[in-house]
């Protein structure tokens, strides 16, 4: 099926499992009617509940789901969703102080009933994992360490909010409306438990081995493995993989994109940039040291977009699915034409340029770097990919090519405007982030 | 604006979430619901056209004083259909009660005011709801006895105490 059709699919099921638990409100027994703030907070209340529910598994990394959006965008809709849900919940509580002032007792997490009690815990839990997100870096809250307080948090919201609806139900009196519930809440967890418990067990007989690791320009590392004792992964050019170094269980992972050619399976190699605190090691990292590879993830890929011939827009590092595309292409002999615009600050620091020279005489590759910061003497194009160069450079055929965009966030924004401007359809685009937390 | 939506269908997915709510609760406070199977005959006449009266009447008791409390009360038939239990479930709400109980096992305080300020036809009404609310209509046997506001008139004398109401109390559940 097609990739859109699928996520189509996907939005309407979700809108289906959130409104789920509108049906107990609707179908007898139901208790005696309220007014209408307390059955509108009410059926917030339950709605927020499974949005809670959900987001467990939209950071699940199941491929069937990932790959008509791609993690990025799940991953922005996980936040955003979180802001629409914890509206939701506010709102739901505020409604029935509105309804009756006296009810603002009912914020009080040690007095009133075990009802409201474990209503206001679930706030709190929730108001609470959501400004530790918000606030980890000013907090200095280290990624492992804030994961672990967001899954517990999450998980305690969402238990203290199912058990507030059992105490304050007046809705899940039948079993098949409890159950409903329940089950829907445990399967959403349970998955996403698998996610964190199966999955490392699982990875754990595909183990790698560091085979070497190659400098390149620009502070950017080629990270080889060599699969240990299994045929290797099957990828697609373009895709990525979460990296983890010692232990399947280790929430210590990070996302990278494959460099290599999905042709070759037993080796897996990674284009990595000192970026931070575990990129800044990478270098270090001794050959013959056990990894783990989730994956592979995403829907960046020639494989999933067919099209007579490509423009693969490259800003730093995100020159590294491109490197995958290129060397697979390359590997099948592919006769397709690609046009690569690749910005870098300076010509030393343009990883892989001597490879990509090296590709061209492999395909029907033209090349065109964009440096920000030239050198004396450079004849190229500099500055940023803006609309005036895209002008200048996007070929002029009777074929519609399919862009790929890959680098820091401001840069896709500003390209993907730009080929709007230039004219170019927004289907025959395709961009990867990666602000990942 | 379509192309915020198209980039951002959890806000299409919110606002039509947003709008299931209100729908769902004007319908759940006009009383109306999905009914699924056949209705029993006890719910039928609660709902029958003279009696809608009481019903809503007791519905308006039940949301000024017993919400902000209780939730669903589905043991009511049974404390009712018990021997004494129709007259205490009466005494409790005029005279309130006060005391430790033994709840299946374990001692429970028990405590509840009193509301003999409420209106005899009040008192019947949400007494009566009880009965038929949350599906307590279904542990009813069709010829259950509904109280009546000269019923409750009639019990507010002798006054009894807390503790002469928790004496009075069935217990269904040792």
């Amino acid at each position: 099926m097609h990739r859109h059709a699928i996520g189509v699919l996907w939005v309407v099921a979700y809108v289906l499992v959130v409104s789920s638990p509108l049906l107990f409100m609707a179908v007898r027994p139901v208790p005696p009617a309220r007014p209408v703030l307390l059955e509108a907070s009410v059926a917030l209340g339950f709605v927020a509940i499974l949005m809670m529910a959900i987001q467990f598994v939209l950071i699940g990394r199941f491929q069937g789901m990932s790959t008509p959006f791609g993690i990025d965008i799940l991953l922005r809709y996980h936040r955003h969703i979180a802001a629409i849900a914890l509206a939701f919940v506010v709102l739901h509580s505020l409604m029935l102080v509105v309804h009756d002032p006296a009810l603002v007792a009912w914020y009080d997490p040690i007095g009133g009933s075990w009802a409201s009690r474990t209503g206001a815990w679930a706030l709190y839990a929730f108001i609470l994992l959501t400004l530790l997100s918000i606030f980890r870096q000013q907090l200095r809250l280290g990624y492992e360490a804030w994961r672990m307080s967001h899954t517990f948090l999450g998980i305690a919201a969402l238990g203290f909010a199912l058990v507030h609806v059992f105490l304050a139900g007046r809705y899940v009196t039948t079993a098949w409306k409890a159950w409903l519930i329940v089950a829907i809440c445990v399967a959403m967890v349970g998955a996403y438990g698998y996610i964190r418990l199966v999955r490392p067990a699982l990875m754990r007989r595909a183990p790698y081995k560091v085979a070497e690791v190659r400098p390149e320009r620009g502070r950017v590392w080629s990270l080889a493995l060599q699969a240990d004792g299994h045929p290797g992964m099957r990828f697609l050019p373009g895709q990525y993989g979460y990296l983890k170094l010692g232990s399947p269980y280790s929430l210590d992972e990070h996302p990278f994109s494959f460099s290599s050619s999905s042709e070759q399976r037993g080796r897996l190699e990674f284009a990595i940039k000192e970026l931070g605190d575990f990129t800044n090691r990478i270098g270090q990292v001794p050959p013959g040291t056990t990894a783990f590879v989730d994956g592979p993830h995403g829907s960046f890929s020639t494989d999933l977009t067919p099209a007579p011939g490509y423009v693969f827009i490259a800003g730093g590092i995100g020159i590294a699915p491109f490197i995958s595309l290129l060397r697979t292409l390359a590997d099948r002999g592919d006769p397709r034409p690609v046009l690569l615009l690749y910005g870098e600050k300076r010509w030393e620091d343009v990883a892989f340029r001597e490879e990509l020279d090296a590709l061209g005489n492999r395909l029907r590759l033209d090349i065109v770097y964009v440096l920000e910061k030239p050198h004396e003497g450079w004849e190229g194009e500099t500055g940023f990919v803006t609309e005036a160069v895209l002008r200048r450079l996007l070929p002029r055929e009777g074929f519609e090519r399919h862009v790929f965009i890959c680098g820091p966030n401001p840069m896709i924004d500003a390209v993907e405007r730009a080929l709007v401007a230039c004219g170019v359809p927004e289907r025959n685009v395709t961009a990867e982030r990666f602000d990942l937390v | 604006m379509g192309r915020f939506l198209r980039h951002h269908p959890e806000y299409l997915m919110a606002a039509f979430v947003m709008v299931l709510v209100v729908g769902l609760a004007l319908a759940r406070s006009a009383g109306l619901a999905i009914t699924l199977g056949a209705e029993t005959p006890v719910a039928a006449s609660a709902t029958a056209a003279d009696e809608r009266t009481w019903y809503d009447l007791g519905v308006e008791v039940w949301d000024a004083r017993c919400f902000s409390c209780h939730a669903d009360l589905t043991y009511i038939p049974e404390l009712f259909l018990a021997d004494g239990g129709r007259a205490y479930l009466l005494e409790m709400m005029l005279f309130g009660v006060r005391g430790e109980v033994v709840i299946e096992g374990a001692s429970t305080n028990l405590r509840h005011r009193a509301y003999a300020s409420l209106a005899d036809e009040q008192l019947s009404a949400v007494l009566n709801l009880m009965l038929v609310a949350w599906g307590n209509d279904e542990a009813l046997p069709a010829d259950a006895e509904f109280y009546t506001p000269e019923e409750v008139a009639g019990a507010r004398t002798p006054e009894r105490s807390n503790e002469e109401v928790l004496e009075r109390r069935p217990n269904p559940w040792h």
